[in-house]
């Protein structure tokens, strides 16, 4: 029985391990999304978290740093200055002690490890391998970004074609929620290609230690090349140093040298050293000093060891106290959108046969929505629920890819059914000060009416939206819904709904 | 149970669930390409629990075997792990006891020297703040004329005299006493460093270089990041969080 109960403490997390854990769980502290099927929306959202962890997850509360870093591009300079600014301040503090201890996707990836099976050990092709991430960070991270940002066509290439954190927390996070069936009918050649990408990154990770972080993660790569000035971390002591070798033996990694730009600073090479060279950064100061006990000394008395045990355990109490109050916090905010009482009584004043609604068959929220033109923002108004012509409302934003790449097919469709169809693309009320200048240098005669959502994008939560844009809602000419797509629509899709609704 | 026998069964054990892990890595990605192979709007609920309940065998064993894993770790712990570290060849145990014997005899002098090098640091610092003080006295009563201005130019100039001589003088008497003190400090240093001959000065330059670029550097990105701040940077990162990238998770 005692052998067992050893058995069992020895299976226990290690330090590290907790720390992952608790930080993969501090990321992702919204609950309430893997149940609702929706992504938290909230302020914190506006900070990056230092680690991968997709800011599509349900239960992501703080952005994505490469997502943010790739959007940027093509927003405005003061984007690229704050995330550029938190990226170095990260970088400096903490270097890949983050990939140690702070990634979500990391802990996945070393959990996965621990699955029983024959390991591949590193050797001169996977030195050579780990080279690769910077290739994804100088080509899918900085270059294909910029490139598109100049013909002002905004595309995250790294979380397009390859992220697979993206694709395990944000996409499958969504889609084994029941609420969000409907998102299905997006899923297309990307999605098997995404999905291959992870499955293998995932089959890969339980023989090959790390396999994303030592070969693909460009935000790795970044954080290695500050790894050696970063202010937390792992060192050398020179003077201390015999070159044995045992260090990077006992590494899991590519290492050439202790605290290079592939280490990840996870300490567990610091007991292997027999001359207690390798030390925590800063452990003069704030830590117990690593050396090696002479014969002589006497032991630390029992006050020191005692107040060192006191001293953790109130740091882990606050830690799990800080971690339920964040789980509390996003339990009770809420983001929930209930129709305006003023709307709903103002139209069922009209006609009270048929309710008003979000769904199909339900006549649609009508609301005065601020028109956008080339010059700016005009003070008149459009209602999208009472064009009396068959009416496609398009959601879209200049910083979305898809909305940007499929608004051409609703201007040919809004051109050549002008007599029967009203097009309306309504921006997002955020960021919509960019939507003028991109009207006048890609629409200045499109017959499609553009225009801005209210704020906090209430006609886009009043209609059905979920977060997903593009989201395009289809009228009759009574302003009854008939349609609601969630995804980017071809051409020829518009065509036959139109058609569809004239014969109607 | 012996040792070999373990060893065994944690060998076919690793084959065994090696296979079922690519089996089961497999089994999905071809559910996906038959999925996606059956024709247009392929991806619906029902096709997709179709598809994989095919596979459900590799995919459920996968996990069954994850947790057996666990158990046979604990019934039947791995004797390997617990093997003593390699043994080192004796010369490379003797250079180890060596350099290890040399570090604990240079131990006490290398602590007198760092010793030496703080209080060289701090006094060098604090003159700095001092005549960062100074300066920016002189500077502020420079630029502001109406303090010192008066009806003769005589006046004028004795006022300011008046603010900048005791400005100058506190930081030239604390540069002369700190400059003298530094001397000495670095005598007793080179001397020490004569009977400790491991200690490397080039490794203090080092790092005082790397203090300098981290200063630098994170100068510069609170700068950038205060000015993306107040220009309104963080509405944009707030767009794209909060806002399914349907795209990015492979939705598309």
């Amino acid at each position: 029985m005692k052998n067992i109960i050893k058995r069992l403490i020895a299976l226990l997390p290690s330090k590290r391990k907790l720390m992952q854990l608790y930080f993969a769980l501090l990321f992702n502290a919204n609950i309430k999304g893997f149940i609702s099927g929706k992504i938290y929306q909230g302020t914190t959202k506006q900070v990056c978290v230092p680690g991968l962890n997709c800011y599509s997850c349900p239960g992501a509360v703080g952005a994505c740093p490469l997502g943010s870093l790739q959007g940027s591009f093509s927003a405005d300079k003061s984007t690229l200055y704050y995330v550029g600014g938190i990226l170095l301040i990260y970088s400096l503090m903490f270097g890949r002690f983050i990939c140690g201890w702070l990634c979500p996707f990391g802990f996945i990836q070393e959990l996965l490890y621990k699955i029983k099976t024959p390991k591949l050990k590193k050797s001169p092709v996977t030195r050579v391998l780990s080279y690769f991430k910077y290739v994804v960070l100088v080509f899918f991270v900085i270059i294909v970004p910029l490139m598109y940002a100049f013909r002002d066509t905004p595309l995250p290439a790294f979380c397009k074609y390859i992220c697979p954190a993206g694709t395990l927390e944000g996409g499958i996070g969504l889609l084994s929620n029941k609420l969000n069936e409907s998102y299905f009918s997006m899923l297309g050649p990307l999605f098997t290609w995404k999905f291959m990408l992870m499955i293998s990154v995932v089959v890969g990770c339980v023989f090959v230690f790390r396999l994303f972080c030592r070969f693909v993660c460009p935000l790795g790569a970044l954080y290695g090349l500050f790894n050696k000035i970063s202010l937390f971390g792992i060192k050398v002591k020179e003077e201390k140093c015999t070159n044995c070798g045992l260090c990077t033996g006992k590494c899991k990694l590519d290492v050439k040298k202790v605290g290079d730009a592939e280490c990840i600073n996870c300490g567990e090479c610091i007991d292997v050293c027999p001359t207690k060279a390798i030390v925590w950064k800063g452990s003069g100061i704030f830590l117990h000093p690593n050396e090696i006990p002479d014969k002589n000394d006497s032991p630390a008395p029992k006050s020191h060891s005692s107040a060192r045990l006191i001293t953790r355990a109130v740091s882990a109490v606050l830690m799990v106290a800080l971690l339920i109050g964040v789980f509390a916090y996003y339990w009770n905010v809420g983001e929930d959108v209930s129709p305006d009482s003023s709307i709903e009584e103002s139209s069922q004043s009209e006609n009270s046969e048929i309710p008003y609604g979000n769904s199909i068959g339900e006549r649609c929220y009508e609301k005065e929505l601020e028109i956008i033109t080339s010059e700016g923002f005009a003070s008149e108004t459009v209602n999208p629920a009472k064009q009396g012509k068959i009416t496609i409302i398009n959601f879209w934003g200049t910083w979305c890819t898809p909305c940007v790449q499929e608004l051409p097919y609703f201007d040919r469709i809004a051109t050549e059914y002008t007599e029967n169809v009203s097009v309306i693309a309504i921006h997002t009320n955020m960021v919509s000060e960019t939507a003028p200048e991109y009207i006048r240098d890609h629409y200045p005669e499109s017959k499609i009416t553009f225009a801005r959502d209210s704020e906090n994008e209430e006609y886009y939560n009043l209609l059905g939206g979920r977060g997903t844009y593009p989201y395009t809602v289809i009228l009759d000419e009574n302003g009854i819904v008939k349609e609601l797509i969630v995804k980017s629509l071809t051409y020829e899709e518009l065509k036959q709904f139109v058609e569809g609704l004239i014969e109607q | 149970m012996t040792n070999e026998k373990s060893i065994l069964i944690h060998r076919i054990f690793a084959i065994l669930i090696s296979a079922l892990t690519v089996i089961a890595g497999a089994c999905f990605i071809a559910g996906c390409l038959s999925i996606y192979n059956s024709g247009p709007s392929p991806y619906t609920p029902e096709a997709v629990s179709e598809t994989f309940s095919k596979y459900c065998i590799p995919i459920y064993s996968c996990a069954v075997f994850v947790f057996l894993g666990i158990i046979i770790d604990i019934f039947l712990p791995d004797s390997r792990k617990n093997a003593p570290f390699p043994r080192q060849p004796q010369h490379i145990i003797e250079r180890l006891t060596k350099k290890r014997d040399i570090v604990n005899s240079g131990a006490e002098i290398q602590k007198q020297i760092n010793d030496l090098r703080k209080k060289r640091k701090s006094l060098q610092l604090l003159c700095l703040a001092i005549s960062a003080i100074c300066a920016a006295v002189f500077l502020g009563y420079s630029l502001n004329r109406n303090l010192f201005y008066r009806e003769t130019i005589n006046e004028t100039i004795i006022k300011a005299m008046i603010v900048l001589i005791p400005c100058f003088a506190v930081a030239a008497v604390f540069m002369i006493f700190v400059s003298y003190k530094c001397i000495g400090l670095m005598e007793a240093e080179a001397k020490l460093l004569k009977q400790c001959p491991e200690s490397d000065p080039d490794m203090v330059q080092a790092k005082s270089y790397t203090w300098i670029i981290r200063c630098i550097l994170l100068i510069l990105a609170v700068a950038i990041l205060v000015y993306g701040i107040v220009s309104g940077g963080t509405a944009d990162v707030l767009t794209k969080a909060k806002n399914i990238c349907t795209e990015c998770i492979g939705l598309g």
